[in-house]
């Protein structure tokens, strides 16, 4: 696969946008002053070591993680705080689940939920929402299922299915809602090394046919290459460096990068 | 209603009485179970199947069954087969027994906490098998038994009312003896309950601090 | 032949006992059942105040000796206008009593049930309620499940303890045969083989209901 071009790169609002986010575990600052935007429709790979905040960055759009200092702004809105009457307030519940609506997550751990089958993990969302009926929401389910490749194991409890087709279904389950962005936090860290390509694959099907906005952080540089129009490099909690896939990965002007990339590699990863 | 606080102060020498009876009885019921539990423990644990699978039924047995109809059977059925127990002897041995069968599971499941390869490491390291329950295996599976021991003493002290049953003077019997005595049950209740609120406050507290420290030397 | 004539006559005397044993175990479960799955909601609340008060409930049930809530509920409640019958102040104390340890056992398994599933269920757009109810109670139930079982039965024993406040159970009865004709062993065998099969009854009913719930979940959560 080639590089690919993300359409309307041109001048065009961005759907996120952090301006000088901060976040701090205690004493521990996750991320500092961190300022970047992502364009509608764009595929962007988070790369860096473990601790970096790449995860952090994926687990605030969701909101499971709130800002320590600065603003997270979608859609021209601030996820953090709302105004009422002229006034800054921290986001309500009902502020939050509003800005949740734009958004799907798939979790490194898959986080299933094991009473339920696999159809019923992907049609709880939709109905409880109000989003679809039952019935509608059955029907795309089962689409979905068919789309990655699970339409046989629909009425299958997750304990029974492969760490490989749990993360199916998950991703099933995040695109039942039809996010307009979708964040894969280190889908494939959790699989045995045979499992991971089935994802992968179900992963560029979806870059390929949608036109939605993801984020995708990730070891496997490999597929981040293929994977992205644009590559962040994080250290500390820093974008270090940030450029398109060919760039980042042939000719890194980051001496940190570049050591980061060399580590990658002696310790087995394709690039 | 009427509270009245020269009634309050009649009959508080006399639960007080009442009071160190029912710490003395759970403490001396909480050795008897430990030593009673330690019996069933081995007995479960047992390589013989049958001395175990009869451990285990008894316990259970036990386990299933009011303490109050064994208090009874302590105290009004050994009489006829000629054993003649005091009120007293009869409650501590009856929450003994009773208790015992629980603690026996706190012993069991303090054993088998430590990892089979402890045993094995000390074979490897050719110790003795005494030298193997004393020095490796016992020292790391006492203290995760320690806060469960705790609150059965605790849960022992709250049974001991009970005992009133078979005419005990424990602090419930004293309170219903007054009570009794002057068709008051307000100020007795409430001052026992009291009484036990406190007690089992206190104790609690000092087994969470047990637990914190035993978690903080695990970690 | 007489005292053997005498003995069915007893025995079944006693055996009328049951139905009062049975009543205050099942009445008294469901209650215990109601207000510990409430308290143990409230005491993973994330205001204070409401769990400050269900810590305050369990606290105080637990802190007071289910003998001492017996007596207060059929002599002490009498005295601020609460007059109950034996079985209702049995039912009251053994409830509430039980519901307390109850909620230790709700709060335990909600808790239980991982950061991940809750997790998911913000992912996933659903309200907390929505979450609590479709997600992380069905799972926390079959954590429940074991230690509620032991539960049940703490409270069927603790139903001998109302017969001390004239409730005419299994204890009761015995009681007054052994009064009545001296009579020791046989009765209180009696009820104690009565005992011993209403708890195997219950323990299997609660293997029945963990088998029920437990689809999915038990083969890796327990």
């Amino acid at each position: 696969m080639g590089l690919h071009v993300a359409p309307n790169t041109a001048e065009q609002s961005p759907i996120i946008e952090f301006r000088n986010v901060e976040k701090s575990f205690g004493p521990i600052k996750v991320l500092d002053q961190l300022c970047f935007s992502v364009k509608p429709g764009e595929h962007l790979a988070l790369i860096g070591p473990s601790g970096s905040g790449k995860t952090t960055i994926l687990r605030m759009l969701m909101t499971l993680e709130s800002v320590t200092a600065g603003d997270v702004i979608v859609n021209g809105v601030s996820l953090n705080h709302e105004y009422k009457s002229g006034k800054e307030l921290p986001a309500s519940e009902a502020h939050l689940r509003k800005m949740r609506s734009d958004f799907g997550m798939v979790f490194q751990h898959f986080n299933l939920f094991p009473h339920k089958t696999a159809i019923q993990n992907v049609t709880l969302a939709p109905v409880l929402t109000g989003l679809l009926s039952k019935a509608e929401a059955k029907e795309r389910g089962l689409k979905l299922l068919k789309k990655v490749g699970l339409a046989d194991k629909a009425g299958e409890y997750p304990s029974r299915l492969s760490g490989g087709q749990k993360q199916r279904v998950a991703i099933a389950r995040a695109l039942a809602l039809q996010p307009k962005i979708l964040l894969l936090d280190e889908i494939t860290s959790a699989l045995d090394p045979e499992l991971v390509e089935e994802v992968l694959n179900v992963i560029t099907d979806l870059r390929n046919e949608t036109d939605m906005t993801m984020l995708l952080v990730t070891h496997e540089m490999g597929f981040a290459k293929d994977f992205a129009d644009r590559v962040l490099f994080f250290e500390r909690g820093k974008i270090v460096e940030e450029g398109p896939p060919g760039e980042i990965f042939q000719a890194p002007h980051h001496e940190r990068t570049k050591s980061f990339l060399r580590k990658v590699i002696a310790a087995g990863h394709r690039v | 209603m009427n509270w009245s606080w020269d009634y309050v102060s009649e009959i508080t020498p006399s639960l007080l009485q009442g009071l160190l009876v029912t710490v003395q009885i759970a403490l001396i019921s909480s050795v008897v179970a430990m030593v009673v539990g330690l019996f069933f423990a081995i007995a479960k644990m047992s390589a013989n199947r049958w001395i175990s699978r009869i451990a285990i039924m008894v316990t259970e047995a036990i386990r299933r069954t009011p303490l109050l109809v064994q208090l009874y059977f302590l105290f009004y059925v050994l009489p006829d087969i000629g054993i003649v127990l005091s009120p007293l002897v009869a409650g501590v041995a009856g929450l003994g027994l009773h208790y015992g069968t629980y603690v026996s599971e706190v012993y069991r499941a303090g054993l088998l906490s430590v990892p089979k390869g402890q045993w094995e490491a000390a074979r490897a390291c050719n110790l003795t098998s005494s030298q193997t329950w004393t020095q490796i295996i016992l020292p790391q599976a006492i203290p995760p038994m320690i806060p469960p021991l705790g609150n059965y003493v605790i849960a022992m002290f709250k049974e001991t009312p009970i005992l009133s049953a078979i005419t005990v003077l424990d602090i419930m019997g004293e309170a219903l003896a007054q009570a009794n005595f002057s068709y008051r049950y307000l100020e007795p209740i409430t001052l026992v309950a009291a009484g036990f609120l406190c007690v089992s406050l206190c104790s609690a507290a000092v087994i969470r601090l047990l637990e914190n420290r035993l978690n903080l030397r695990a970690a | 032949m007489e005292n053997l004539e005498a003995l069915i006559g007893y025995g079944w005397y006693i055996l009328t006992g049951a139905w009062a044993t049975v009543q205050l175990t099942v009445f008294s479960c469901i209650v215990a059942l109601v207000v510990a799955m409430i308290a143990g909601i409230v005491l993973t609340s994330n205001s204070h105040l409401v769990r400050l008060v269900a810590r305050f409930y369990v606290e105080f049930f637990r802190g007071t000796s289910v003998f001492v809530q017996l007596f207060a509920a059929y002599f002490v409640l009498p005295l601020v206008g609460i007059a109950l019958s034996p079985i209702q102040a049995g039912v009251l104390a053994l409830g509430l009593n039980g519901g307390a340890y109850g909620a230790e056992v709700v709060r335990a398994a909600i808790n239980a049930v991982g950061r991940d599933q809750r997790e998911a269920t913000i992912a996933l757009n659903l309200t907390r309620w929505q979450a609590l109810w479709w997600v992380i109670l069905p799972q926390a139930v079959v954590l429940m499940l074991p230690s509620f079982g032991n539960l049940a039965i703490e409270i069927m024993k603790g139903t001998a303890v109302a017969s001390l406040i004239t409730v005419s159970e299994l204890t009761f009865q015995a009681e007054t045969v052994r009064s009545q004709t001296g009579d020791t062993a046989i009765p209180f065998l009696l009820i104690m083989v009565t005992y011993l099969a209403m708890a195997s009854l219950m323990m299997a009913f609660v293997r029945w209901l963990e088998k029920l719930f437990g689809r999915g979940i038990t083969s890796k959560s327990t």
